[in-house]
């Protein structure tokens, strides 16, 4: 049993024998691998808002042994052993991710005060995330197992961003264990770690990993250990048809599409020379702060419009 | 809406979407400096594709001497550099004009959400549940 596994059971134990106490210096990564480790099936609502943007989900998800899938209304996603597998009709189809960097979470972030209360029948534990002191997420977590019955994440102006609300919570080894999916791997994501020009840190989102997003394109994973955002850096092209009528926003005097799907944010601007999509989880006031430092949109000028239309 | 700068080129060109297009006509019924320079760039690539091509009058160019003249100016290597020229173009249209693939939202999504989910989180739903 290693130091981290340790520190998780011991800290669930405290938290269990002795509710109402205030963590604030509880190690948040200790608390979210203990709480992935949990068994449960469950289904619920995640939403999401941003301005006049908004889109909302049913889901369903099971965790059993390690295994964990999520299914909504468009599709369903499993990932287990390092392995994510996506469902087309009853065949699953596998993608592995070669290598990856060491999981760690900011520091920027600690855990606030703990609260008893109940959820869905069920004593539970109202606990708040802190960034630098001020909010940035609340979870309600089934007291007995730590499974998060709820999620808020909160906005820079503290209003809920994100919501995802268990609706049906069965704790203990779902009926399913006995019945796993055969998974055939179709794709592995490979890491190129030198192929990037984008940034290996902003705001506070540090670049771990890099890999080959096909067709040219380059994949470069930021994360803070609480949010994490992909950008997808490619050759100059056409945009995709998904964010012909997506909401324009500005920040900085520059001006990008975005689209919000209830899980994640998606975002796509050319910039003179290369055209980019970032998807991920980070609340908007992070959003804006990751924009910022990254290649700006642009039009290209008259000699490279000359150039490109002559060599491409 | 700002200045459009870059997109007047791009508008001209015809590389805007509808509604960047009609972003920049809109902004035209209220900037008359913006008009301005639209008209100036048009009257400029309409000037440049109108010039004639004119044989410079004699005596314009002295006639050099054959004894003066540097070996990289002997006809032979301007046929040459010509040559290259050519070939690099050629090759840069066949080669190199080729649109570059759109970019795959459903892979963009698998592959984020692969990377996600090898490490802890704590929001319960945390794969992308669908690529818009």
């Amino acid at each position: 049993m290693n130091r981290r596994t340790t520190v998780a059971i011991a800290l669930a134990s405290v938290l269990l024998s002795v509710p109402g106490i205030a963590t604030a210096d509880t190690d948040v990564a200790d608390m979210l691998e203990e709480a992935a480790a949990v068994d449960f099936h469950g289904s619920g609502v995640v939403m999401c808002t941003w301005g006049i943007d908004s889109a909302a989900s049913t889901y369903e998800v099971t965790r059993v042994d390690g295994m964990s899938m999520t299914e909504g209304p468009t599709g369903s996603t499993m990932f287990h052993a390092g392995i994510s597998a996506t469902r087309s009709g009853s065949d699953w189809y596998g993608t592995e991710v070669e290598e990856w960097a060491a999981w760690s979470v900011s520091d920027r972030y600690s855990m606030g005060e703990t609260i008893d209360t109940t959820r869905l029948g069920r004593p539970a534990l109202l606990m708040t995330i802190l960034e630098d002191g001020v909010p940035r997420a609340r979870m309600i977590l089934d007291a007995e197992s730590t499974v998060p019955l709820l999620t808020e994440i909160l906005d820079g102006n503290g209003e809920v961003f994100r919501l995802a609300a268990l609706i049906d919570f069965e704790p203990g080894t779902p009926d399913m264990a006995d019945d796993m999916p055969d998974v055939e791997v179709m794709d592995t994501i490979h890491p190129m770690p030198a192929s990037t020009t984008l940034p290996d840190l902003v705001a506070g989102y540090v670049r771990v990993d890099t890999y080959d997003a096909g067709s040219g394109a380059v994949q470069a994973f930021y994360t803070d250990g609480l949010f994490s955002f992909s950008v997808f850096e490619a050759k100059r092209g056409n945009r995709p048809a998904s964010f012909d009528n997506a909401t324009e926003f500005e920040t900085n005097q520059n001006r990008y599409r975005r689209i919000v799907t209830p899980t994640s944010v998606w975002v796509h601007w050319d910039a003179p020379d290369r055209s980019y999509v970032l998807v991920g989880d980070l609340p908007p006031d992070h959003l804006l702060a990751v924009l910022d430092l990254l290649p700006e949109p642009g039009q290209r000028g008259f000699l490279i419009r000359f150039w490109r239309a002559i060599f491409g | 809406m700002m200045h459009p700068g870059d997109l007047i080129s791009a508008l001209l060109d015809g590389e805007l979407t509808a509604s960047e297009r009609r972003d920049v006509l809109t902004h035209f019924d209220e900037c008359a400096e913006c008009r301005a320079e639209r008209d100036a760039i048009a009257a400029m690539r309409t000037a440049l594709h109108s010039l004639p091509v004119l044989d410079p009058p004699a005596g314009l160019i002295p006639e050099p001497t054959r004894a003066k003249t540097s070996w990289w100016l002997r006809p032979v290597w301007g046929w040459a550099a010509a040559g290259a020229a050519a070939l690099a173009v050629t090759i840069g249209l066949v080669v190199g004009t080729g649109a570059p693939p759109p970019m795959d939202l459903d892979t963009f999504a698998e592959q984020h959400t692969a990377r996600v989910l090898v490490q802890p989180g704590f929001q319960t739903v945390r794969a992308v549940l669908e690529a818009p």
